[in-house]
């Protein structure tokens, strides 16, 4: 009864962290989310993405090929309340809450309950976690559902229902996000050895199960284009990290002996290394994340810094005891970043979130034992100065979180595109034509998005440069949309700029002497983003 | 009559000491390139204060530890680790005043006498004075520094990057890919920690953590070099670990793993010398503008 009690409290806290202002910060959709949003509405409405696939297994997107999981789970929401921001959002707030459930039920069943709990609220509170739920990230869900599968799984020990449903979660997870692909297969190899007793009898059902697992994940491998997005973000891809040893086999004048020490496997190895190692860098854990702020508030890391000792503290406890829980533990965390190193740059929070909840396990355990050890007076005493701590640095994090960082991050959130389109709708047809600063990367989607464009109508002839009357600029940085022409932009965008009737949404480095500007839409801290300039009619 | 394994083990250090000298003297004058000749002398007697700090590792480990295999390891560790081979062929303070701080530290082991204990602590400033005048503090006094940049400090001295992947101190013999220990030293390092007995890991802990202090706390970060103190703990620590491996991990497959890893530092060792003796030299030679003082 006062296990379930703190449950149901911890479960609200978590809830709220992560609904509370939740349109608010981060202050708006970026383009994933958008991405995410209009592709599950193209499904819904038309039952194939925004380039007219019918019922896809990675959606092109961006070329980013991303998993259908989160996209397909949101159509839901999207039926219930449209293309809006909560029908994104919402589901990975939900989802998110539920991985705290999903987390204490695992860890009751391996700990005690007492552990289960801290775990849980560990993880509701946890800056990483809250962070990722916030938003539509598609890793959140599939962090929730892999903590599902390894849930059902472990309880699959009694039962081959439960064994079944733990199979299909975590083969599922697979559809959400690109890590579980190589750390669930990794879990299992890990998992059925250690449970191989109990199941010795069940042989044949547990063949048949895996077997229906390797079944389900098969069109992952099969249909889907997830190879391009390997290619795109893969290690292996970054001239950079080979071009000082390709020098020196050169200096080496390309000898047998260069070549076995310049070993170009050898060196991206020991990169891979290097980027596995990252994840578990005080540095990444607790104070600076990985710098991109869409991943972390700044000031708060990922973890919070009091979790360090006791992070420690359980880790080295659990070996020293060498405590049953490590046989599902340490295969986890040792797995969780495996498949996120081998991508660039590292560490990254959001590949490497998988490390996140069994982080929060261990600072559970650690809490733990450390309560177990000491005496009723210190209890107290460290009671009271720890309850402080917490308090002070939950309360330090929102009040970054909800205050600062929102003001801070606009731009990096793709902050104006909403305020841009709500300007133009119902204005669309004023303008003969109509440009929009393509500096701020793809404008396309969030015109698809806020101005609610017509999936059917767009999958006709998907293009990135121009719908209906408005036509989109692109960031200098990025040359590589095969749905772009880059040839004819500039000449368009100044054609548009001495056409009479016609409007130009832009940055304002690409302000004209002559431009009159009509409208100005600052980020929140209260800088010029977007210049609205009309031309003479 | 020395005892037939004591005989032994004099012979592996003499081995250990052997291979230590042959990698500070060869080409001392040479690599890393020399700038001002006069600085030979200050190298030469910083590598002989390397060589002598793996002997007096293998001593003080004797004592303490009692095992003749985990003082011959430190020893022979010591003498390996990246950090340490920088160091010891350049001129380098550190070096030099870390021998005698563990002259003093075994001199304390041997005769536990109070009086001892008291004149040590004495000397240790003095010896700081002496030996290490680039010392941030006598450099500088004690400032203070904001809590953020000490913790900030702290977390990059224990980033994998520093201890097994990046140098770029080439202005103090750093080589570009190596860290302070070699990656396949890691498994041990961890092991290591594990296995040492309670009483062992609270001293090793206030050492290394004193010597993280101080230098997270220097106003030069990253320009400090204290740290540097920290290679015989880390030299014990993974000879402990290694010790325990091959005396515990009977099991053919946890054989396999130590035997790849002790491939995988063979190799690792033989990409640090070569990087060091030829390439090396092409990267200092390409930053003369960025040395500030010869080493």
């Amino acid at each position: 009864m006062k296990v379930r009690f703190f449950l149901v409290l911890i479960l609200v806290l978590a809830f709220f962290s992560r609904f509370y202002r939740f349109d608010l910060s981060p202050p708006s959709l970026y383009w994933d989310e958008v991405a995410i949003g209009y592709n599950a509405w193209s499904i819904l409405t038309t039952g194939a993405d925004e380039y007219g696939h019918r019922l896809p297994l990675s959606f092109k997107s961006f070329q980013d090929y991303k998993l259908p999981g989160f996209i397909y789970s949101i159509i839901p929401f999207i039926k219930l309340w449209g293309l809006a921001e909560r029908s994104v959002r919402l589901p990975s707030i939900i989802l998110g809450t539920l991985s705290v459930l999903f987390l204490f039920l695992l860890i009751s069943q391996i700990a005690n309950k007492k552990v289960a709990l801290l775990s849980a609220l560990f993880l509701a509170i946890s800056p990483w976690a809250i962070q990722f739920s916030r938003a539509g990230f598609e890793v959140n869900a599939g962090v929730t559902i892999t903590l599902g599968g390894i849930y059902f799984l472990l309880k699959g020990k009694f039962s081959n229902k439960w064994l079944f449903v733990g199979i299909i979660l975590s083969v599922l997870s697979m559809y959400f996000y690109y890590t579980n692909r190589i750390f669930i297969p990794l879990f299992m190899l890990c998992y059925i050895p250690l449970f191989w007793q109990k199941w010795k009898r069940i042989k044949k059902e547990l063949t048949l199960l895996l077997f229906l697992g390797i079944l389900l994940s098969l069109p992952l491998f099969i249909f889907s284009s997830s190879y391009s997005r390997f290619s795109q973000v893969s290690l292996f891809s970054d001239p950079q990290i080979y071009s000082f040893s390709a020098e020196e086999r050169v200096f080496d004048q390309n000898s047998l002996l260069a070549r076995v020490l310049h070993n170009k496997y050898l060196v991206f190895g020991k990169e891979l290394l290097n980027n596995y190692l990252s994840y578990y860098s005080p540095d990444f854990l607790f104070l600076r994340a990985d710098g991109n702020p869409r991943h972390g508030v700044p000031g708060v890391g990922l973890l919070y810094f009091w979790q360090l000792p006791f992070l420690i503290y359980g880790i080295y406890k659990l070996i020293q005891i060498r405590n049953s829980s490590l046989k599902i533990l340490l295969p986890w965390v040792l797995f969780a970043p495996i498949a996120a190193s081998l991508a660039q740059p590292s560490p990254h929070a959001l590949r490497g979130l998988l490390l996140m909840p069994v982080l929060s396990v261990f600072t559970a355990y650690g809490l733990y034992y450390f309560y177990k050890n000491i005496n009723s007076v210190l209890k107290i005493l460290t009671n009271t100065v720890l309850v402080g701590i917490v308090f002070y640095s939950m309360i330090n994090y929102y009040h970054q979180l909800f205050i600062h960082y929102p003001i801070y991050s606009s731009r990096d959130w793709a902050y104006g595109y909403k305020q841009v389109f709500s300007f133009l709708k119902g204005r669309l047809t004023d303008y003969q034509n109509i440009y929009i600063t393509g500096k701020y990367w793809r404008p396309y989607i969030f015109a698809l998005f806020y101005l609610q464009y017509p999936a059917d109508k767009y999958q006709q002839k998907p293009s990135h440069n121009k719908i209906e009357n408005i036509y989109f600029g692109y960031a200098d940085y990025d040359t590589s949309d095969p749905y772009y022409d880059y040839g004819s932009m500039e000449f368009i965008r100044d054609k548009i700029r001495y056409t009479p009737g016609s409007l130009l949404i832009l940055s304002p480095s690409e302000k004209g002497a002559g431009d009159y500007v009509i409208k100005t839409i600052p980020d929140l801290k209260g800088e010029p983003l977007f210049l609205i300039v009309a031309t003479k009619s | 009559m020395l005892p037939q394994n004591l005989k032994m083990y004099n012979f592996r250090l003499a081995l250990v000491i052997v291979f230590s000298s042959v990698l500070r003297f060869w080409h001392l004058g040479l690599i890393p390139p020399i700038q001002a000749q006069t600085y030979f002398n200050f190298r030469f007697v910083s590598s002989i204060h390397n060589i002598g700090c793996a002997i007096l590792l293998y001593y003080i480990c004797k004592k303490i530890f009692k095992v003749e295999k985990i003082a011959l390891l430190s020893s022979f560790i010591f003498a390996v680790l990246p950090w340490t081979l920088e160091q010891g062929r350049i001129y380098s303070q550190p070096q030099n005043v870390l021998f005698w701080l563990l002259l003093i530290f075994f001199l304390n082991i041997i005769w536990k006498n109070i009086i001892i204990h008291v004149v040590s602590i004495f000397i240790i400033p003095f010896l700081f004075y002496l030996l290490y005048p680039q010392f941030w503090i006598l450099k500088s006094g004690l400032p203070i520094i904001p809590i953020n940049s000490l913790i900030n400090n702290i977390f990059a001295l224990f980033s994998p990057d520093f201890w097994f992947f990046k140098n770029n101190t080439f202005w103090w013999g750093g080589i570009r890919d190596s860290g302070i220990i070699n990656l396949a030293f890691l498994p041990f390092l961890i092991i290591g920690l594990f296995q040492t007995k309670i009483p062992v890991k609270a001293r090793i802990f206030t050492i290394l953590l004193l010597i993280t202090l101080v230098s997270a706390a220097s106003p030069f970060y990253p320009e400090s070099r204290e740290f540097f103190l920290v290679t015989p703990v880390a030299a014990v620590l993974i000879s402990f670990g290694i010790y325990f491996s091959f005396n515990f991990l009977t099991k053919n497959i946890y054989k396999l793993v130590i035997f790849v890893f002790l491939l995988l530092f063979i190799y690792d060792f033989s990409c640090l010398l070569h990087l060091y003796s030829v390439h090396y030299q092409q990267q200092v030679a390409g930053n003369l503008s960025q040395i500030h003082e010869p080493f």
